[in-house]
């Protein structure tokens, strides 16, 4: 009988492994192929963003790479539209993140009940999820065209407004603009999550409170907003990470204008690598909104641990 | 009489309020999600000569298939598909490789290391795109991977496995061991189970895998954008950002049909797999 991997072989036990060692290999045997990709695409990668961050890193001006310490990190300080591209990503982050969670939550209330093709409107929720954001970027961007726009066409209809407006194109509707179509975008995740945890939420619960008077608006207040806050938050914390560093939509639609007006934090640094090939400044400016996401994840962890023990 | 009386003073009439109002409500849902994409489809079949037109009007004036036509003759969009296809299935087989391999690993084996490396994995999704962006492209540029398939299906791998091994290995850990040692008491070898045992039985679970790496390579456009900068390179989404850039005249007909055209696969594959993805996800959700 021919010894294979989990066999124990008497005879051969001088080969170049025993059958020990073989067993306690074979797990991290398995897991190279994710170490090796990981370490390669992610883990090297960050080790060099962090050291470009504090060099003259031009690439159309290499032979002047050079340390230059926390220089980048000063320029970017002081630089207005690094300032203002933080606001914005406050003001981003926000809109998207009571806009969706609003709706979804909406959403999910309606399919929890029953009714015909439940199932079907349940899979139909997922679409803008699986959209790429290419496509979602130019329906949006055409339904908000100042000239052949629908929603203008829909507007003037019902005498909302007298003429067609540019929204993409005017620095106070930019933002908002973007932030629907945004939010066409995501309030599915949102939806699907809550739905999920809706559903989770045994019947019998709402209706010990029926029998005890309770009004409808009392059982969501003391019923499921308690149970569904776990679900709201941790939700609301993974959304949060992703809309603060999400660049494509954005970029797709407007290109961070006009005027850099819908220029968020990671737009920011895109367009520093990609207009100015400034590898060095685009580095610095990432890593500021690493650590600004690194330490409103503590924080909020922290709240989060805070409103537990209570 | 009396019925009718009942009826209009009584629950009955409520009910049929509360339930009128909740169709309504749900039809506001397909509205919401289904209507974009109805615009999209309706103006992709609309001659160009419409948007010239004067006045606006919501229907076309005929139906076309100019557009569609326009793409693939003057904007080379089999080549754009061919790209976004052989870069979504290379991410595919090596996400499926890598994700395995490691889900298995963290499902069936106790080693050193395994609590702390599972939460390592998943946090990557913790980094933000463009850090990992710029480093990344200079990395490429020196191997000289840049406008090259590899690049994009190892970039786009990274984003694709953490939740698969997550997925997965919620998948395995469901498999009993039972079977898989009952097959090394047969003599089978820890590679043979992993194939004729474990892989068949969490089928399901490779099914959605598969379907959630394509779907995340085919949609991306950040990565794309930025290691092909060679049009004839180009995935689909940057096409359809290029062909929507830098016209002075926007062609609304054939920008439309390049949405339809994008997003037409993964639309089929999400319609068959549907079941699939959204038990896939809920399941890992609930078993992890």
């Amino acid at each position: 009988m021919r010894p294979t991997l989990f066999q124990e072989s008497n005879g051969l036990a001088g080969r170049w492994l025993t059958w020990r060692q073989r067993r306690l290999l074979t797990p991290y045997l398995f897991l190279l192929p994710v170490v090796i990709l990981l370490g390669a695409i992610i883990f090297y990668p960050l080790t060099r963003a962090i050291g470009m961050a504090f060099q003259y890193y031009v690439l159309t001006d290499l032979p002047n790479a050079k340390f230059i310490g926390l220089g980048n990190f000063e320029r970017a300080f002081s630089d207005k539209l690094f300032l203002d591209a933080l606001g914005r990503s406050v003001y981003w982050v926000a809109g998207n993140i009571v806009l969706q969670l609003g709706l979804g939550l909406t959403f999910a209330s309606i399919l929890n009940q029953e009714f015909p093709l439940r199932g079907v409107i349940r899979g139909i929720i997922l679409i803008p999820w699986v959209t790429p954001s290419a496509v979602t970027a130019i329906m949006w961007r055409f339904m908000l065209d100042g000239q052949s726009g629908l929603i203008n066409d829909v507007l003037v209809k019902l005498h909302i407004i007298d003429k067609f407006v540019p929204f993409l194109s005017r620095p106070e509707t930019a933002m908002p603009s973007v932030i629907v179509a945004n939010v066409w975008f995501g309030v599915s995740f949102f939806a699907v999550m809550l739905l999920a945890a809706l559903q989770a939420i045994p019947q019998e619960m709402y209706e010990a409170a029926e029998v005890d008077g309770a009004a409808t608006w009392h059982r969501f207040r003391y019923i499921t907003l308690p149970l569904l806050m776990p679900t709201i938050l941790v939700v609301t914390l993974l959304r949060t990470i992703w809309l603060s560093q999400y660049v494509e939509i954005i970029y797709l639609i407007t290109g961070g204008g006009p005027a850099w007006h819908t220029t968020t934090l990671p737009v920011y640094s895109f367009i520093a690598m990609r207009a100015d090939l400034d590898m060095g400044y685009a580095s610095a400016s990432s890593i500021c909104l690493s650590a600004f996401l690194l330490i409103l994840m503590i924080a909020y962890l922290r709240a989060l641990k805070r409103q537990e023990n209570l | 009489m009396d019925t009718l009386v009942s009826f209009f003073s009584g629950r009955r009439l409520r009910d049929a309020i509360a339930r009128g109002l909740l169709g309504l409500a749900a039809l506001g849902i397909v509205v919401f999600v289904l209507f974009p994409f109805g615009w999209l489809i309706l103006n992709s079949l609309r001659p160009e000569k419409d948007f010239f037109a004067a006045g606006f009007s919501q229907m076309p004036s005929s139906f076309t298939l100019e557009n569609f036509a326009d793409l693939f003759r003057r904007h080379d969009f089999a080549q754009y598909f061919l790209n976004s296809f052989v870069v979504a299935t290379g991410t595919t087989l090596l996400s499926q490789f890598v994700a395995v391999s490691a889900a298995f690993a963290f499902a069936r084996f106790r080693f050193r290391g395994r609590t702390p490396l599972r939460m390592l994995v998943l946090l990557v999704y913790m980094f933000p795109a463009v850090l990992l962006l710029i480093p990344l492209y200079i990395i490429m540029r020196d191997l000289h991977l840049l406008n090259t398939y590899p690049s994009l299906i190892l970039a786009h791998s990274t984003a694709a496995v953490p939740f698969s091994i997550w997925l997965l290995a919620a998948y395995f850990d469901a498999i009993p061991r039972e079977l898989e040692d009952a097959a090394k008491v047969d003599g089978a070898n820890v590679i043979q189970s992993l194939f004729r045992i474990t892989l068949p039985l969490a089928l399901p679970g490779i099914v959605a895998t598969s379907i959630f790496m394509f779907i995340v390579s085919w949609n991306e456009f950040l990565y794309a954008i930025t290691f092909m900068s060679r049009t004839k390179l180009h995935t689909l989404p940057s096409a359809v950002w290029t062909i929507t850039g830098g016209e002075t005249r926007m062609m609304w007909g054939v920008i439309c049909a390049s949405g339809v055209v994008t997003s037409l696969p993964v639309a089929i594959l999400f319609m068959i797999f549907q079941r699939q993805l959204i038990a896939g996800l809920t399941a890992g959700a609930v078993k992890g």
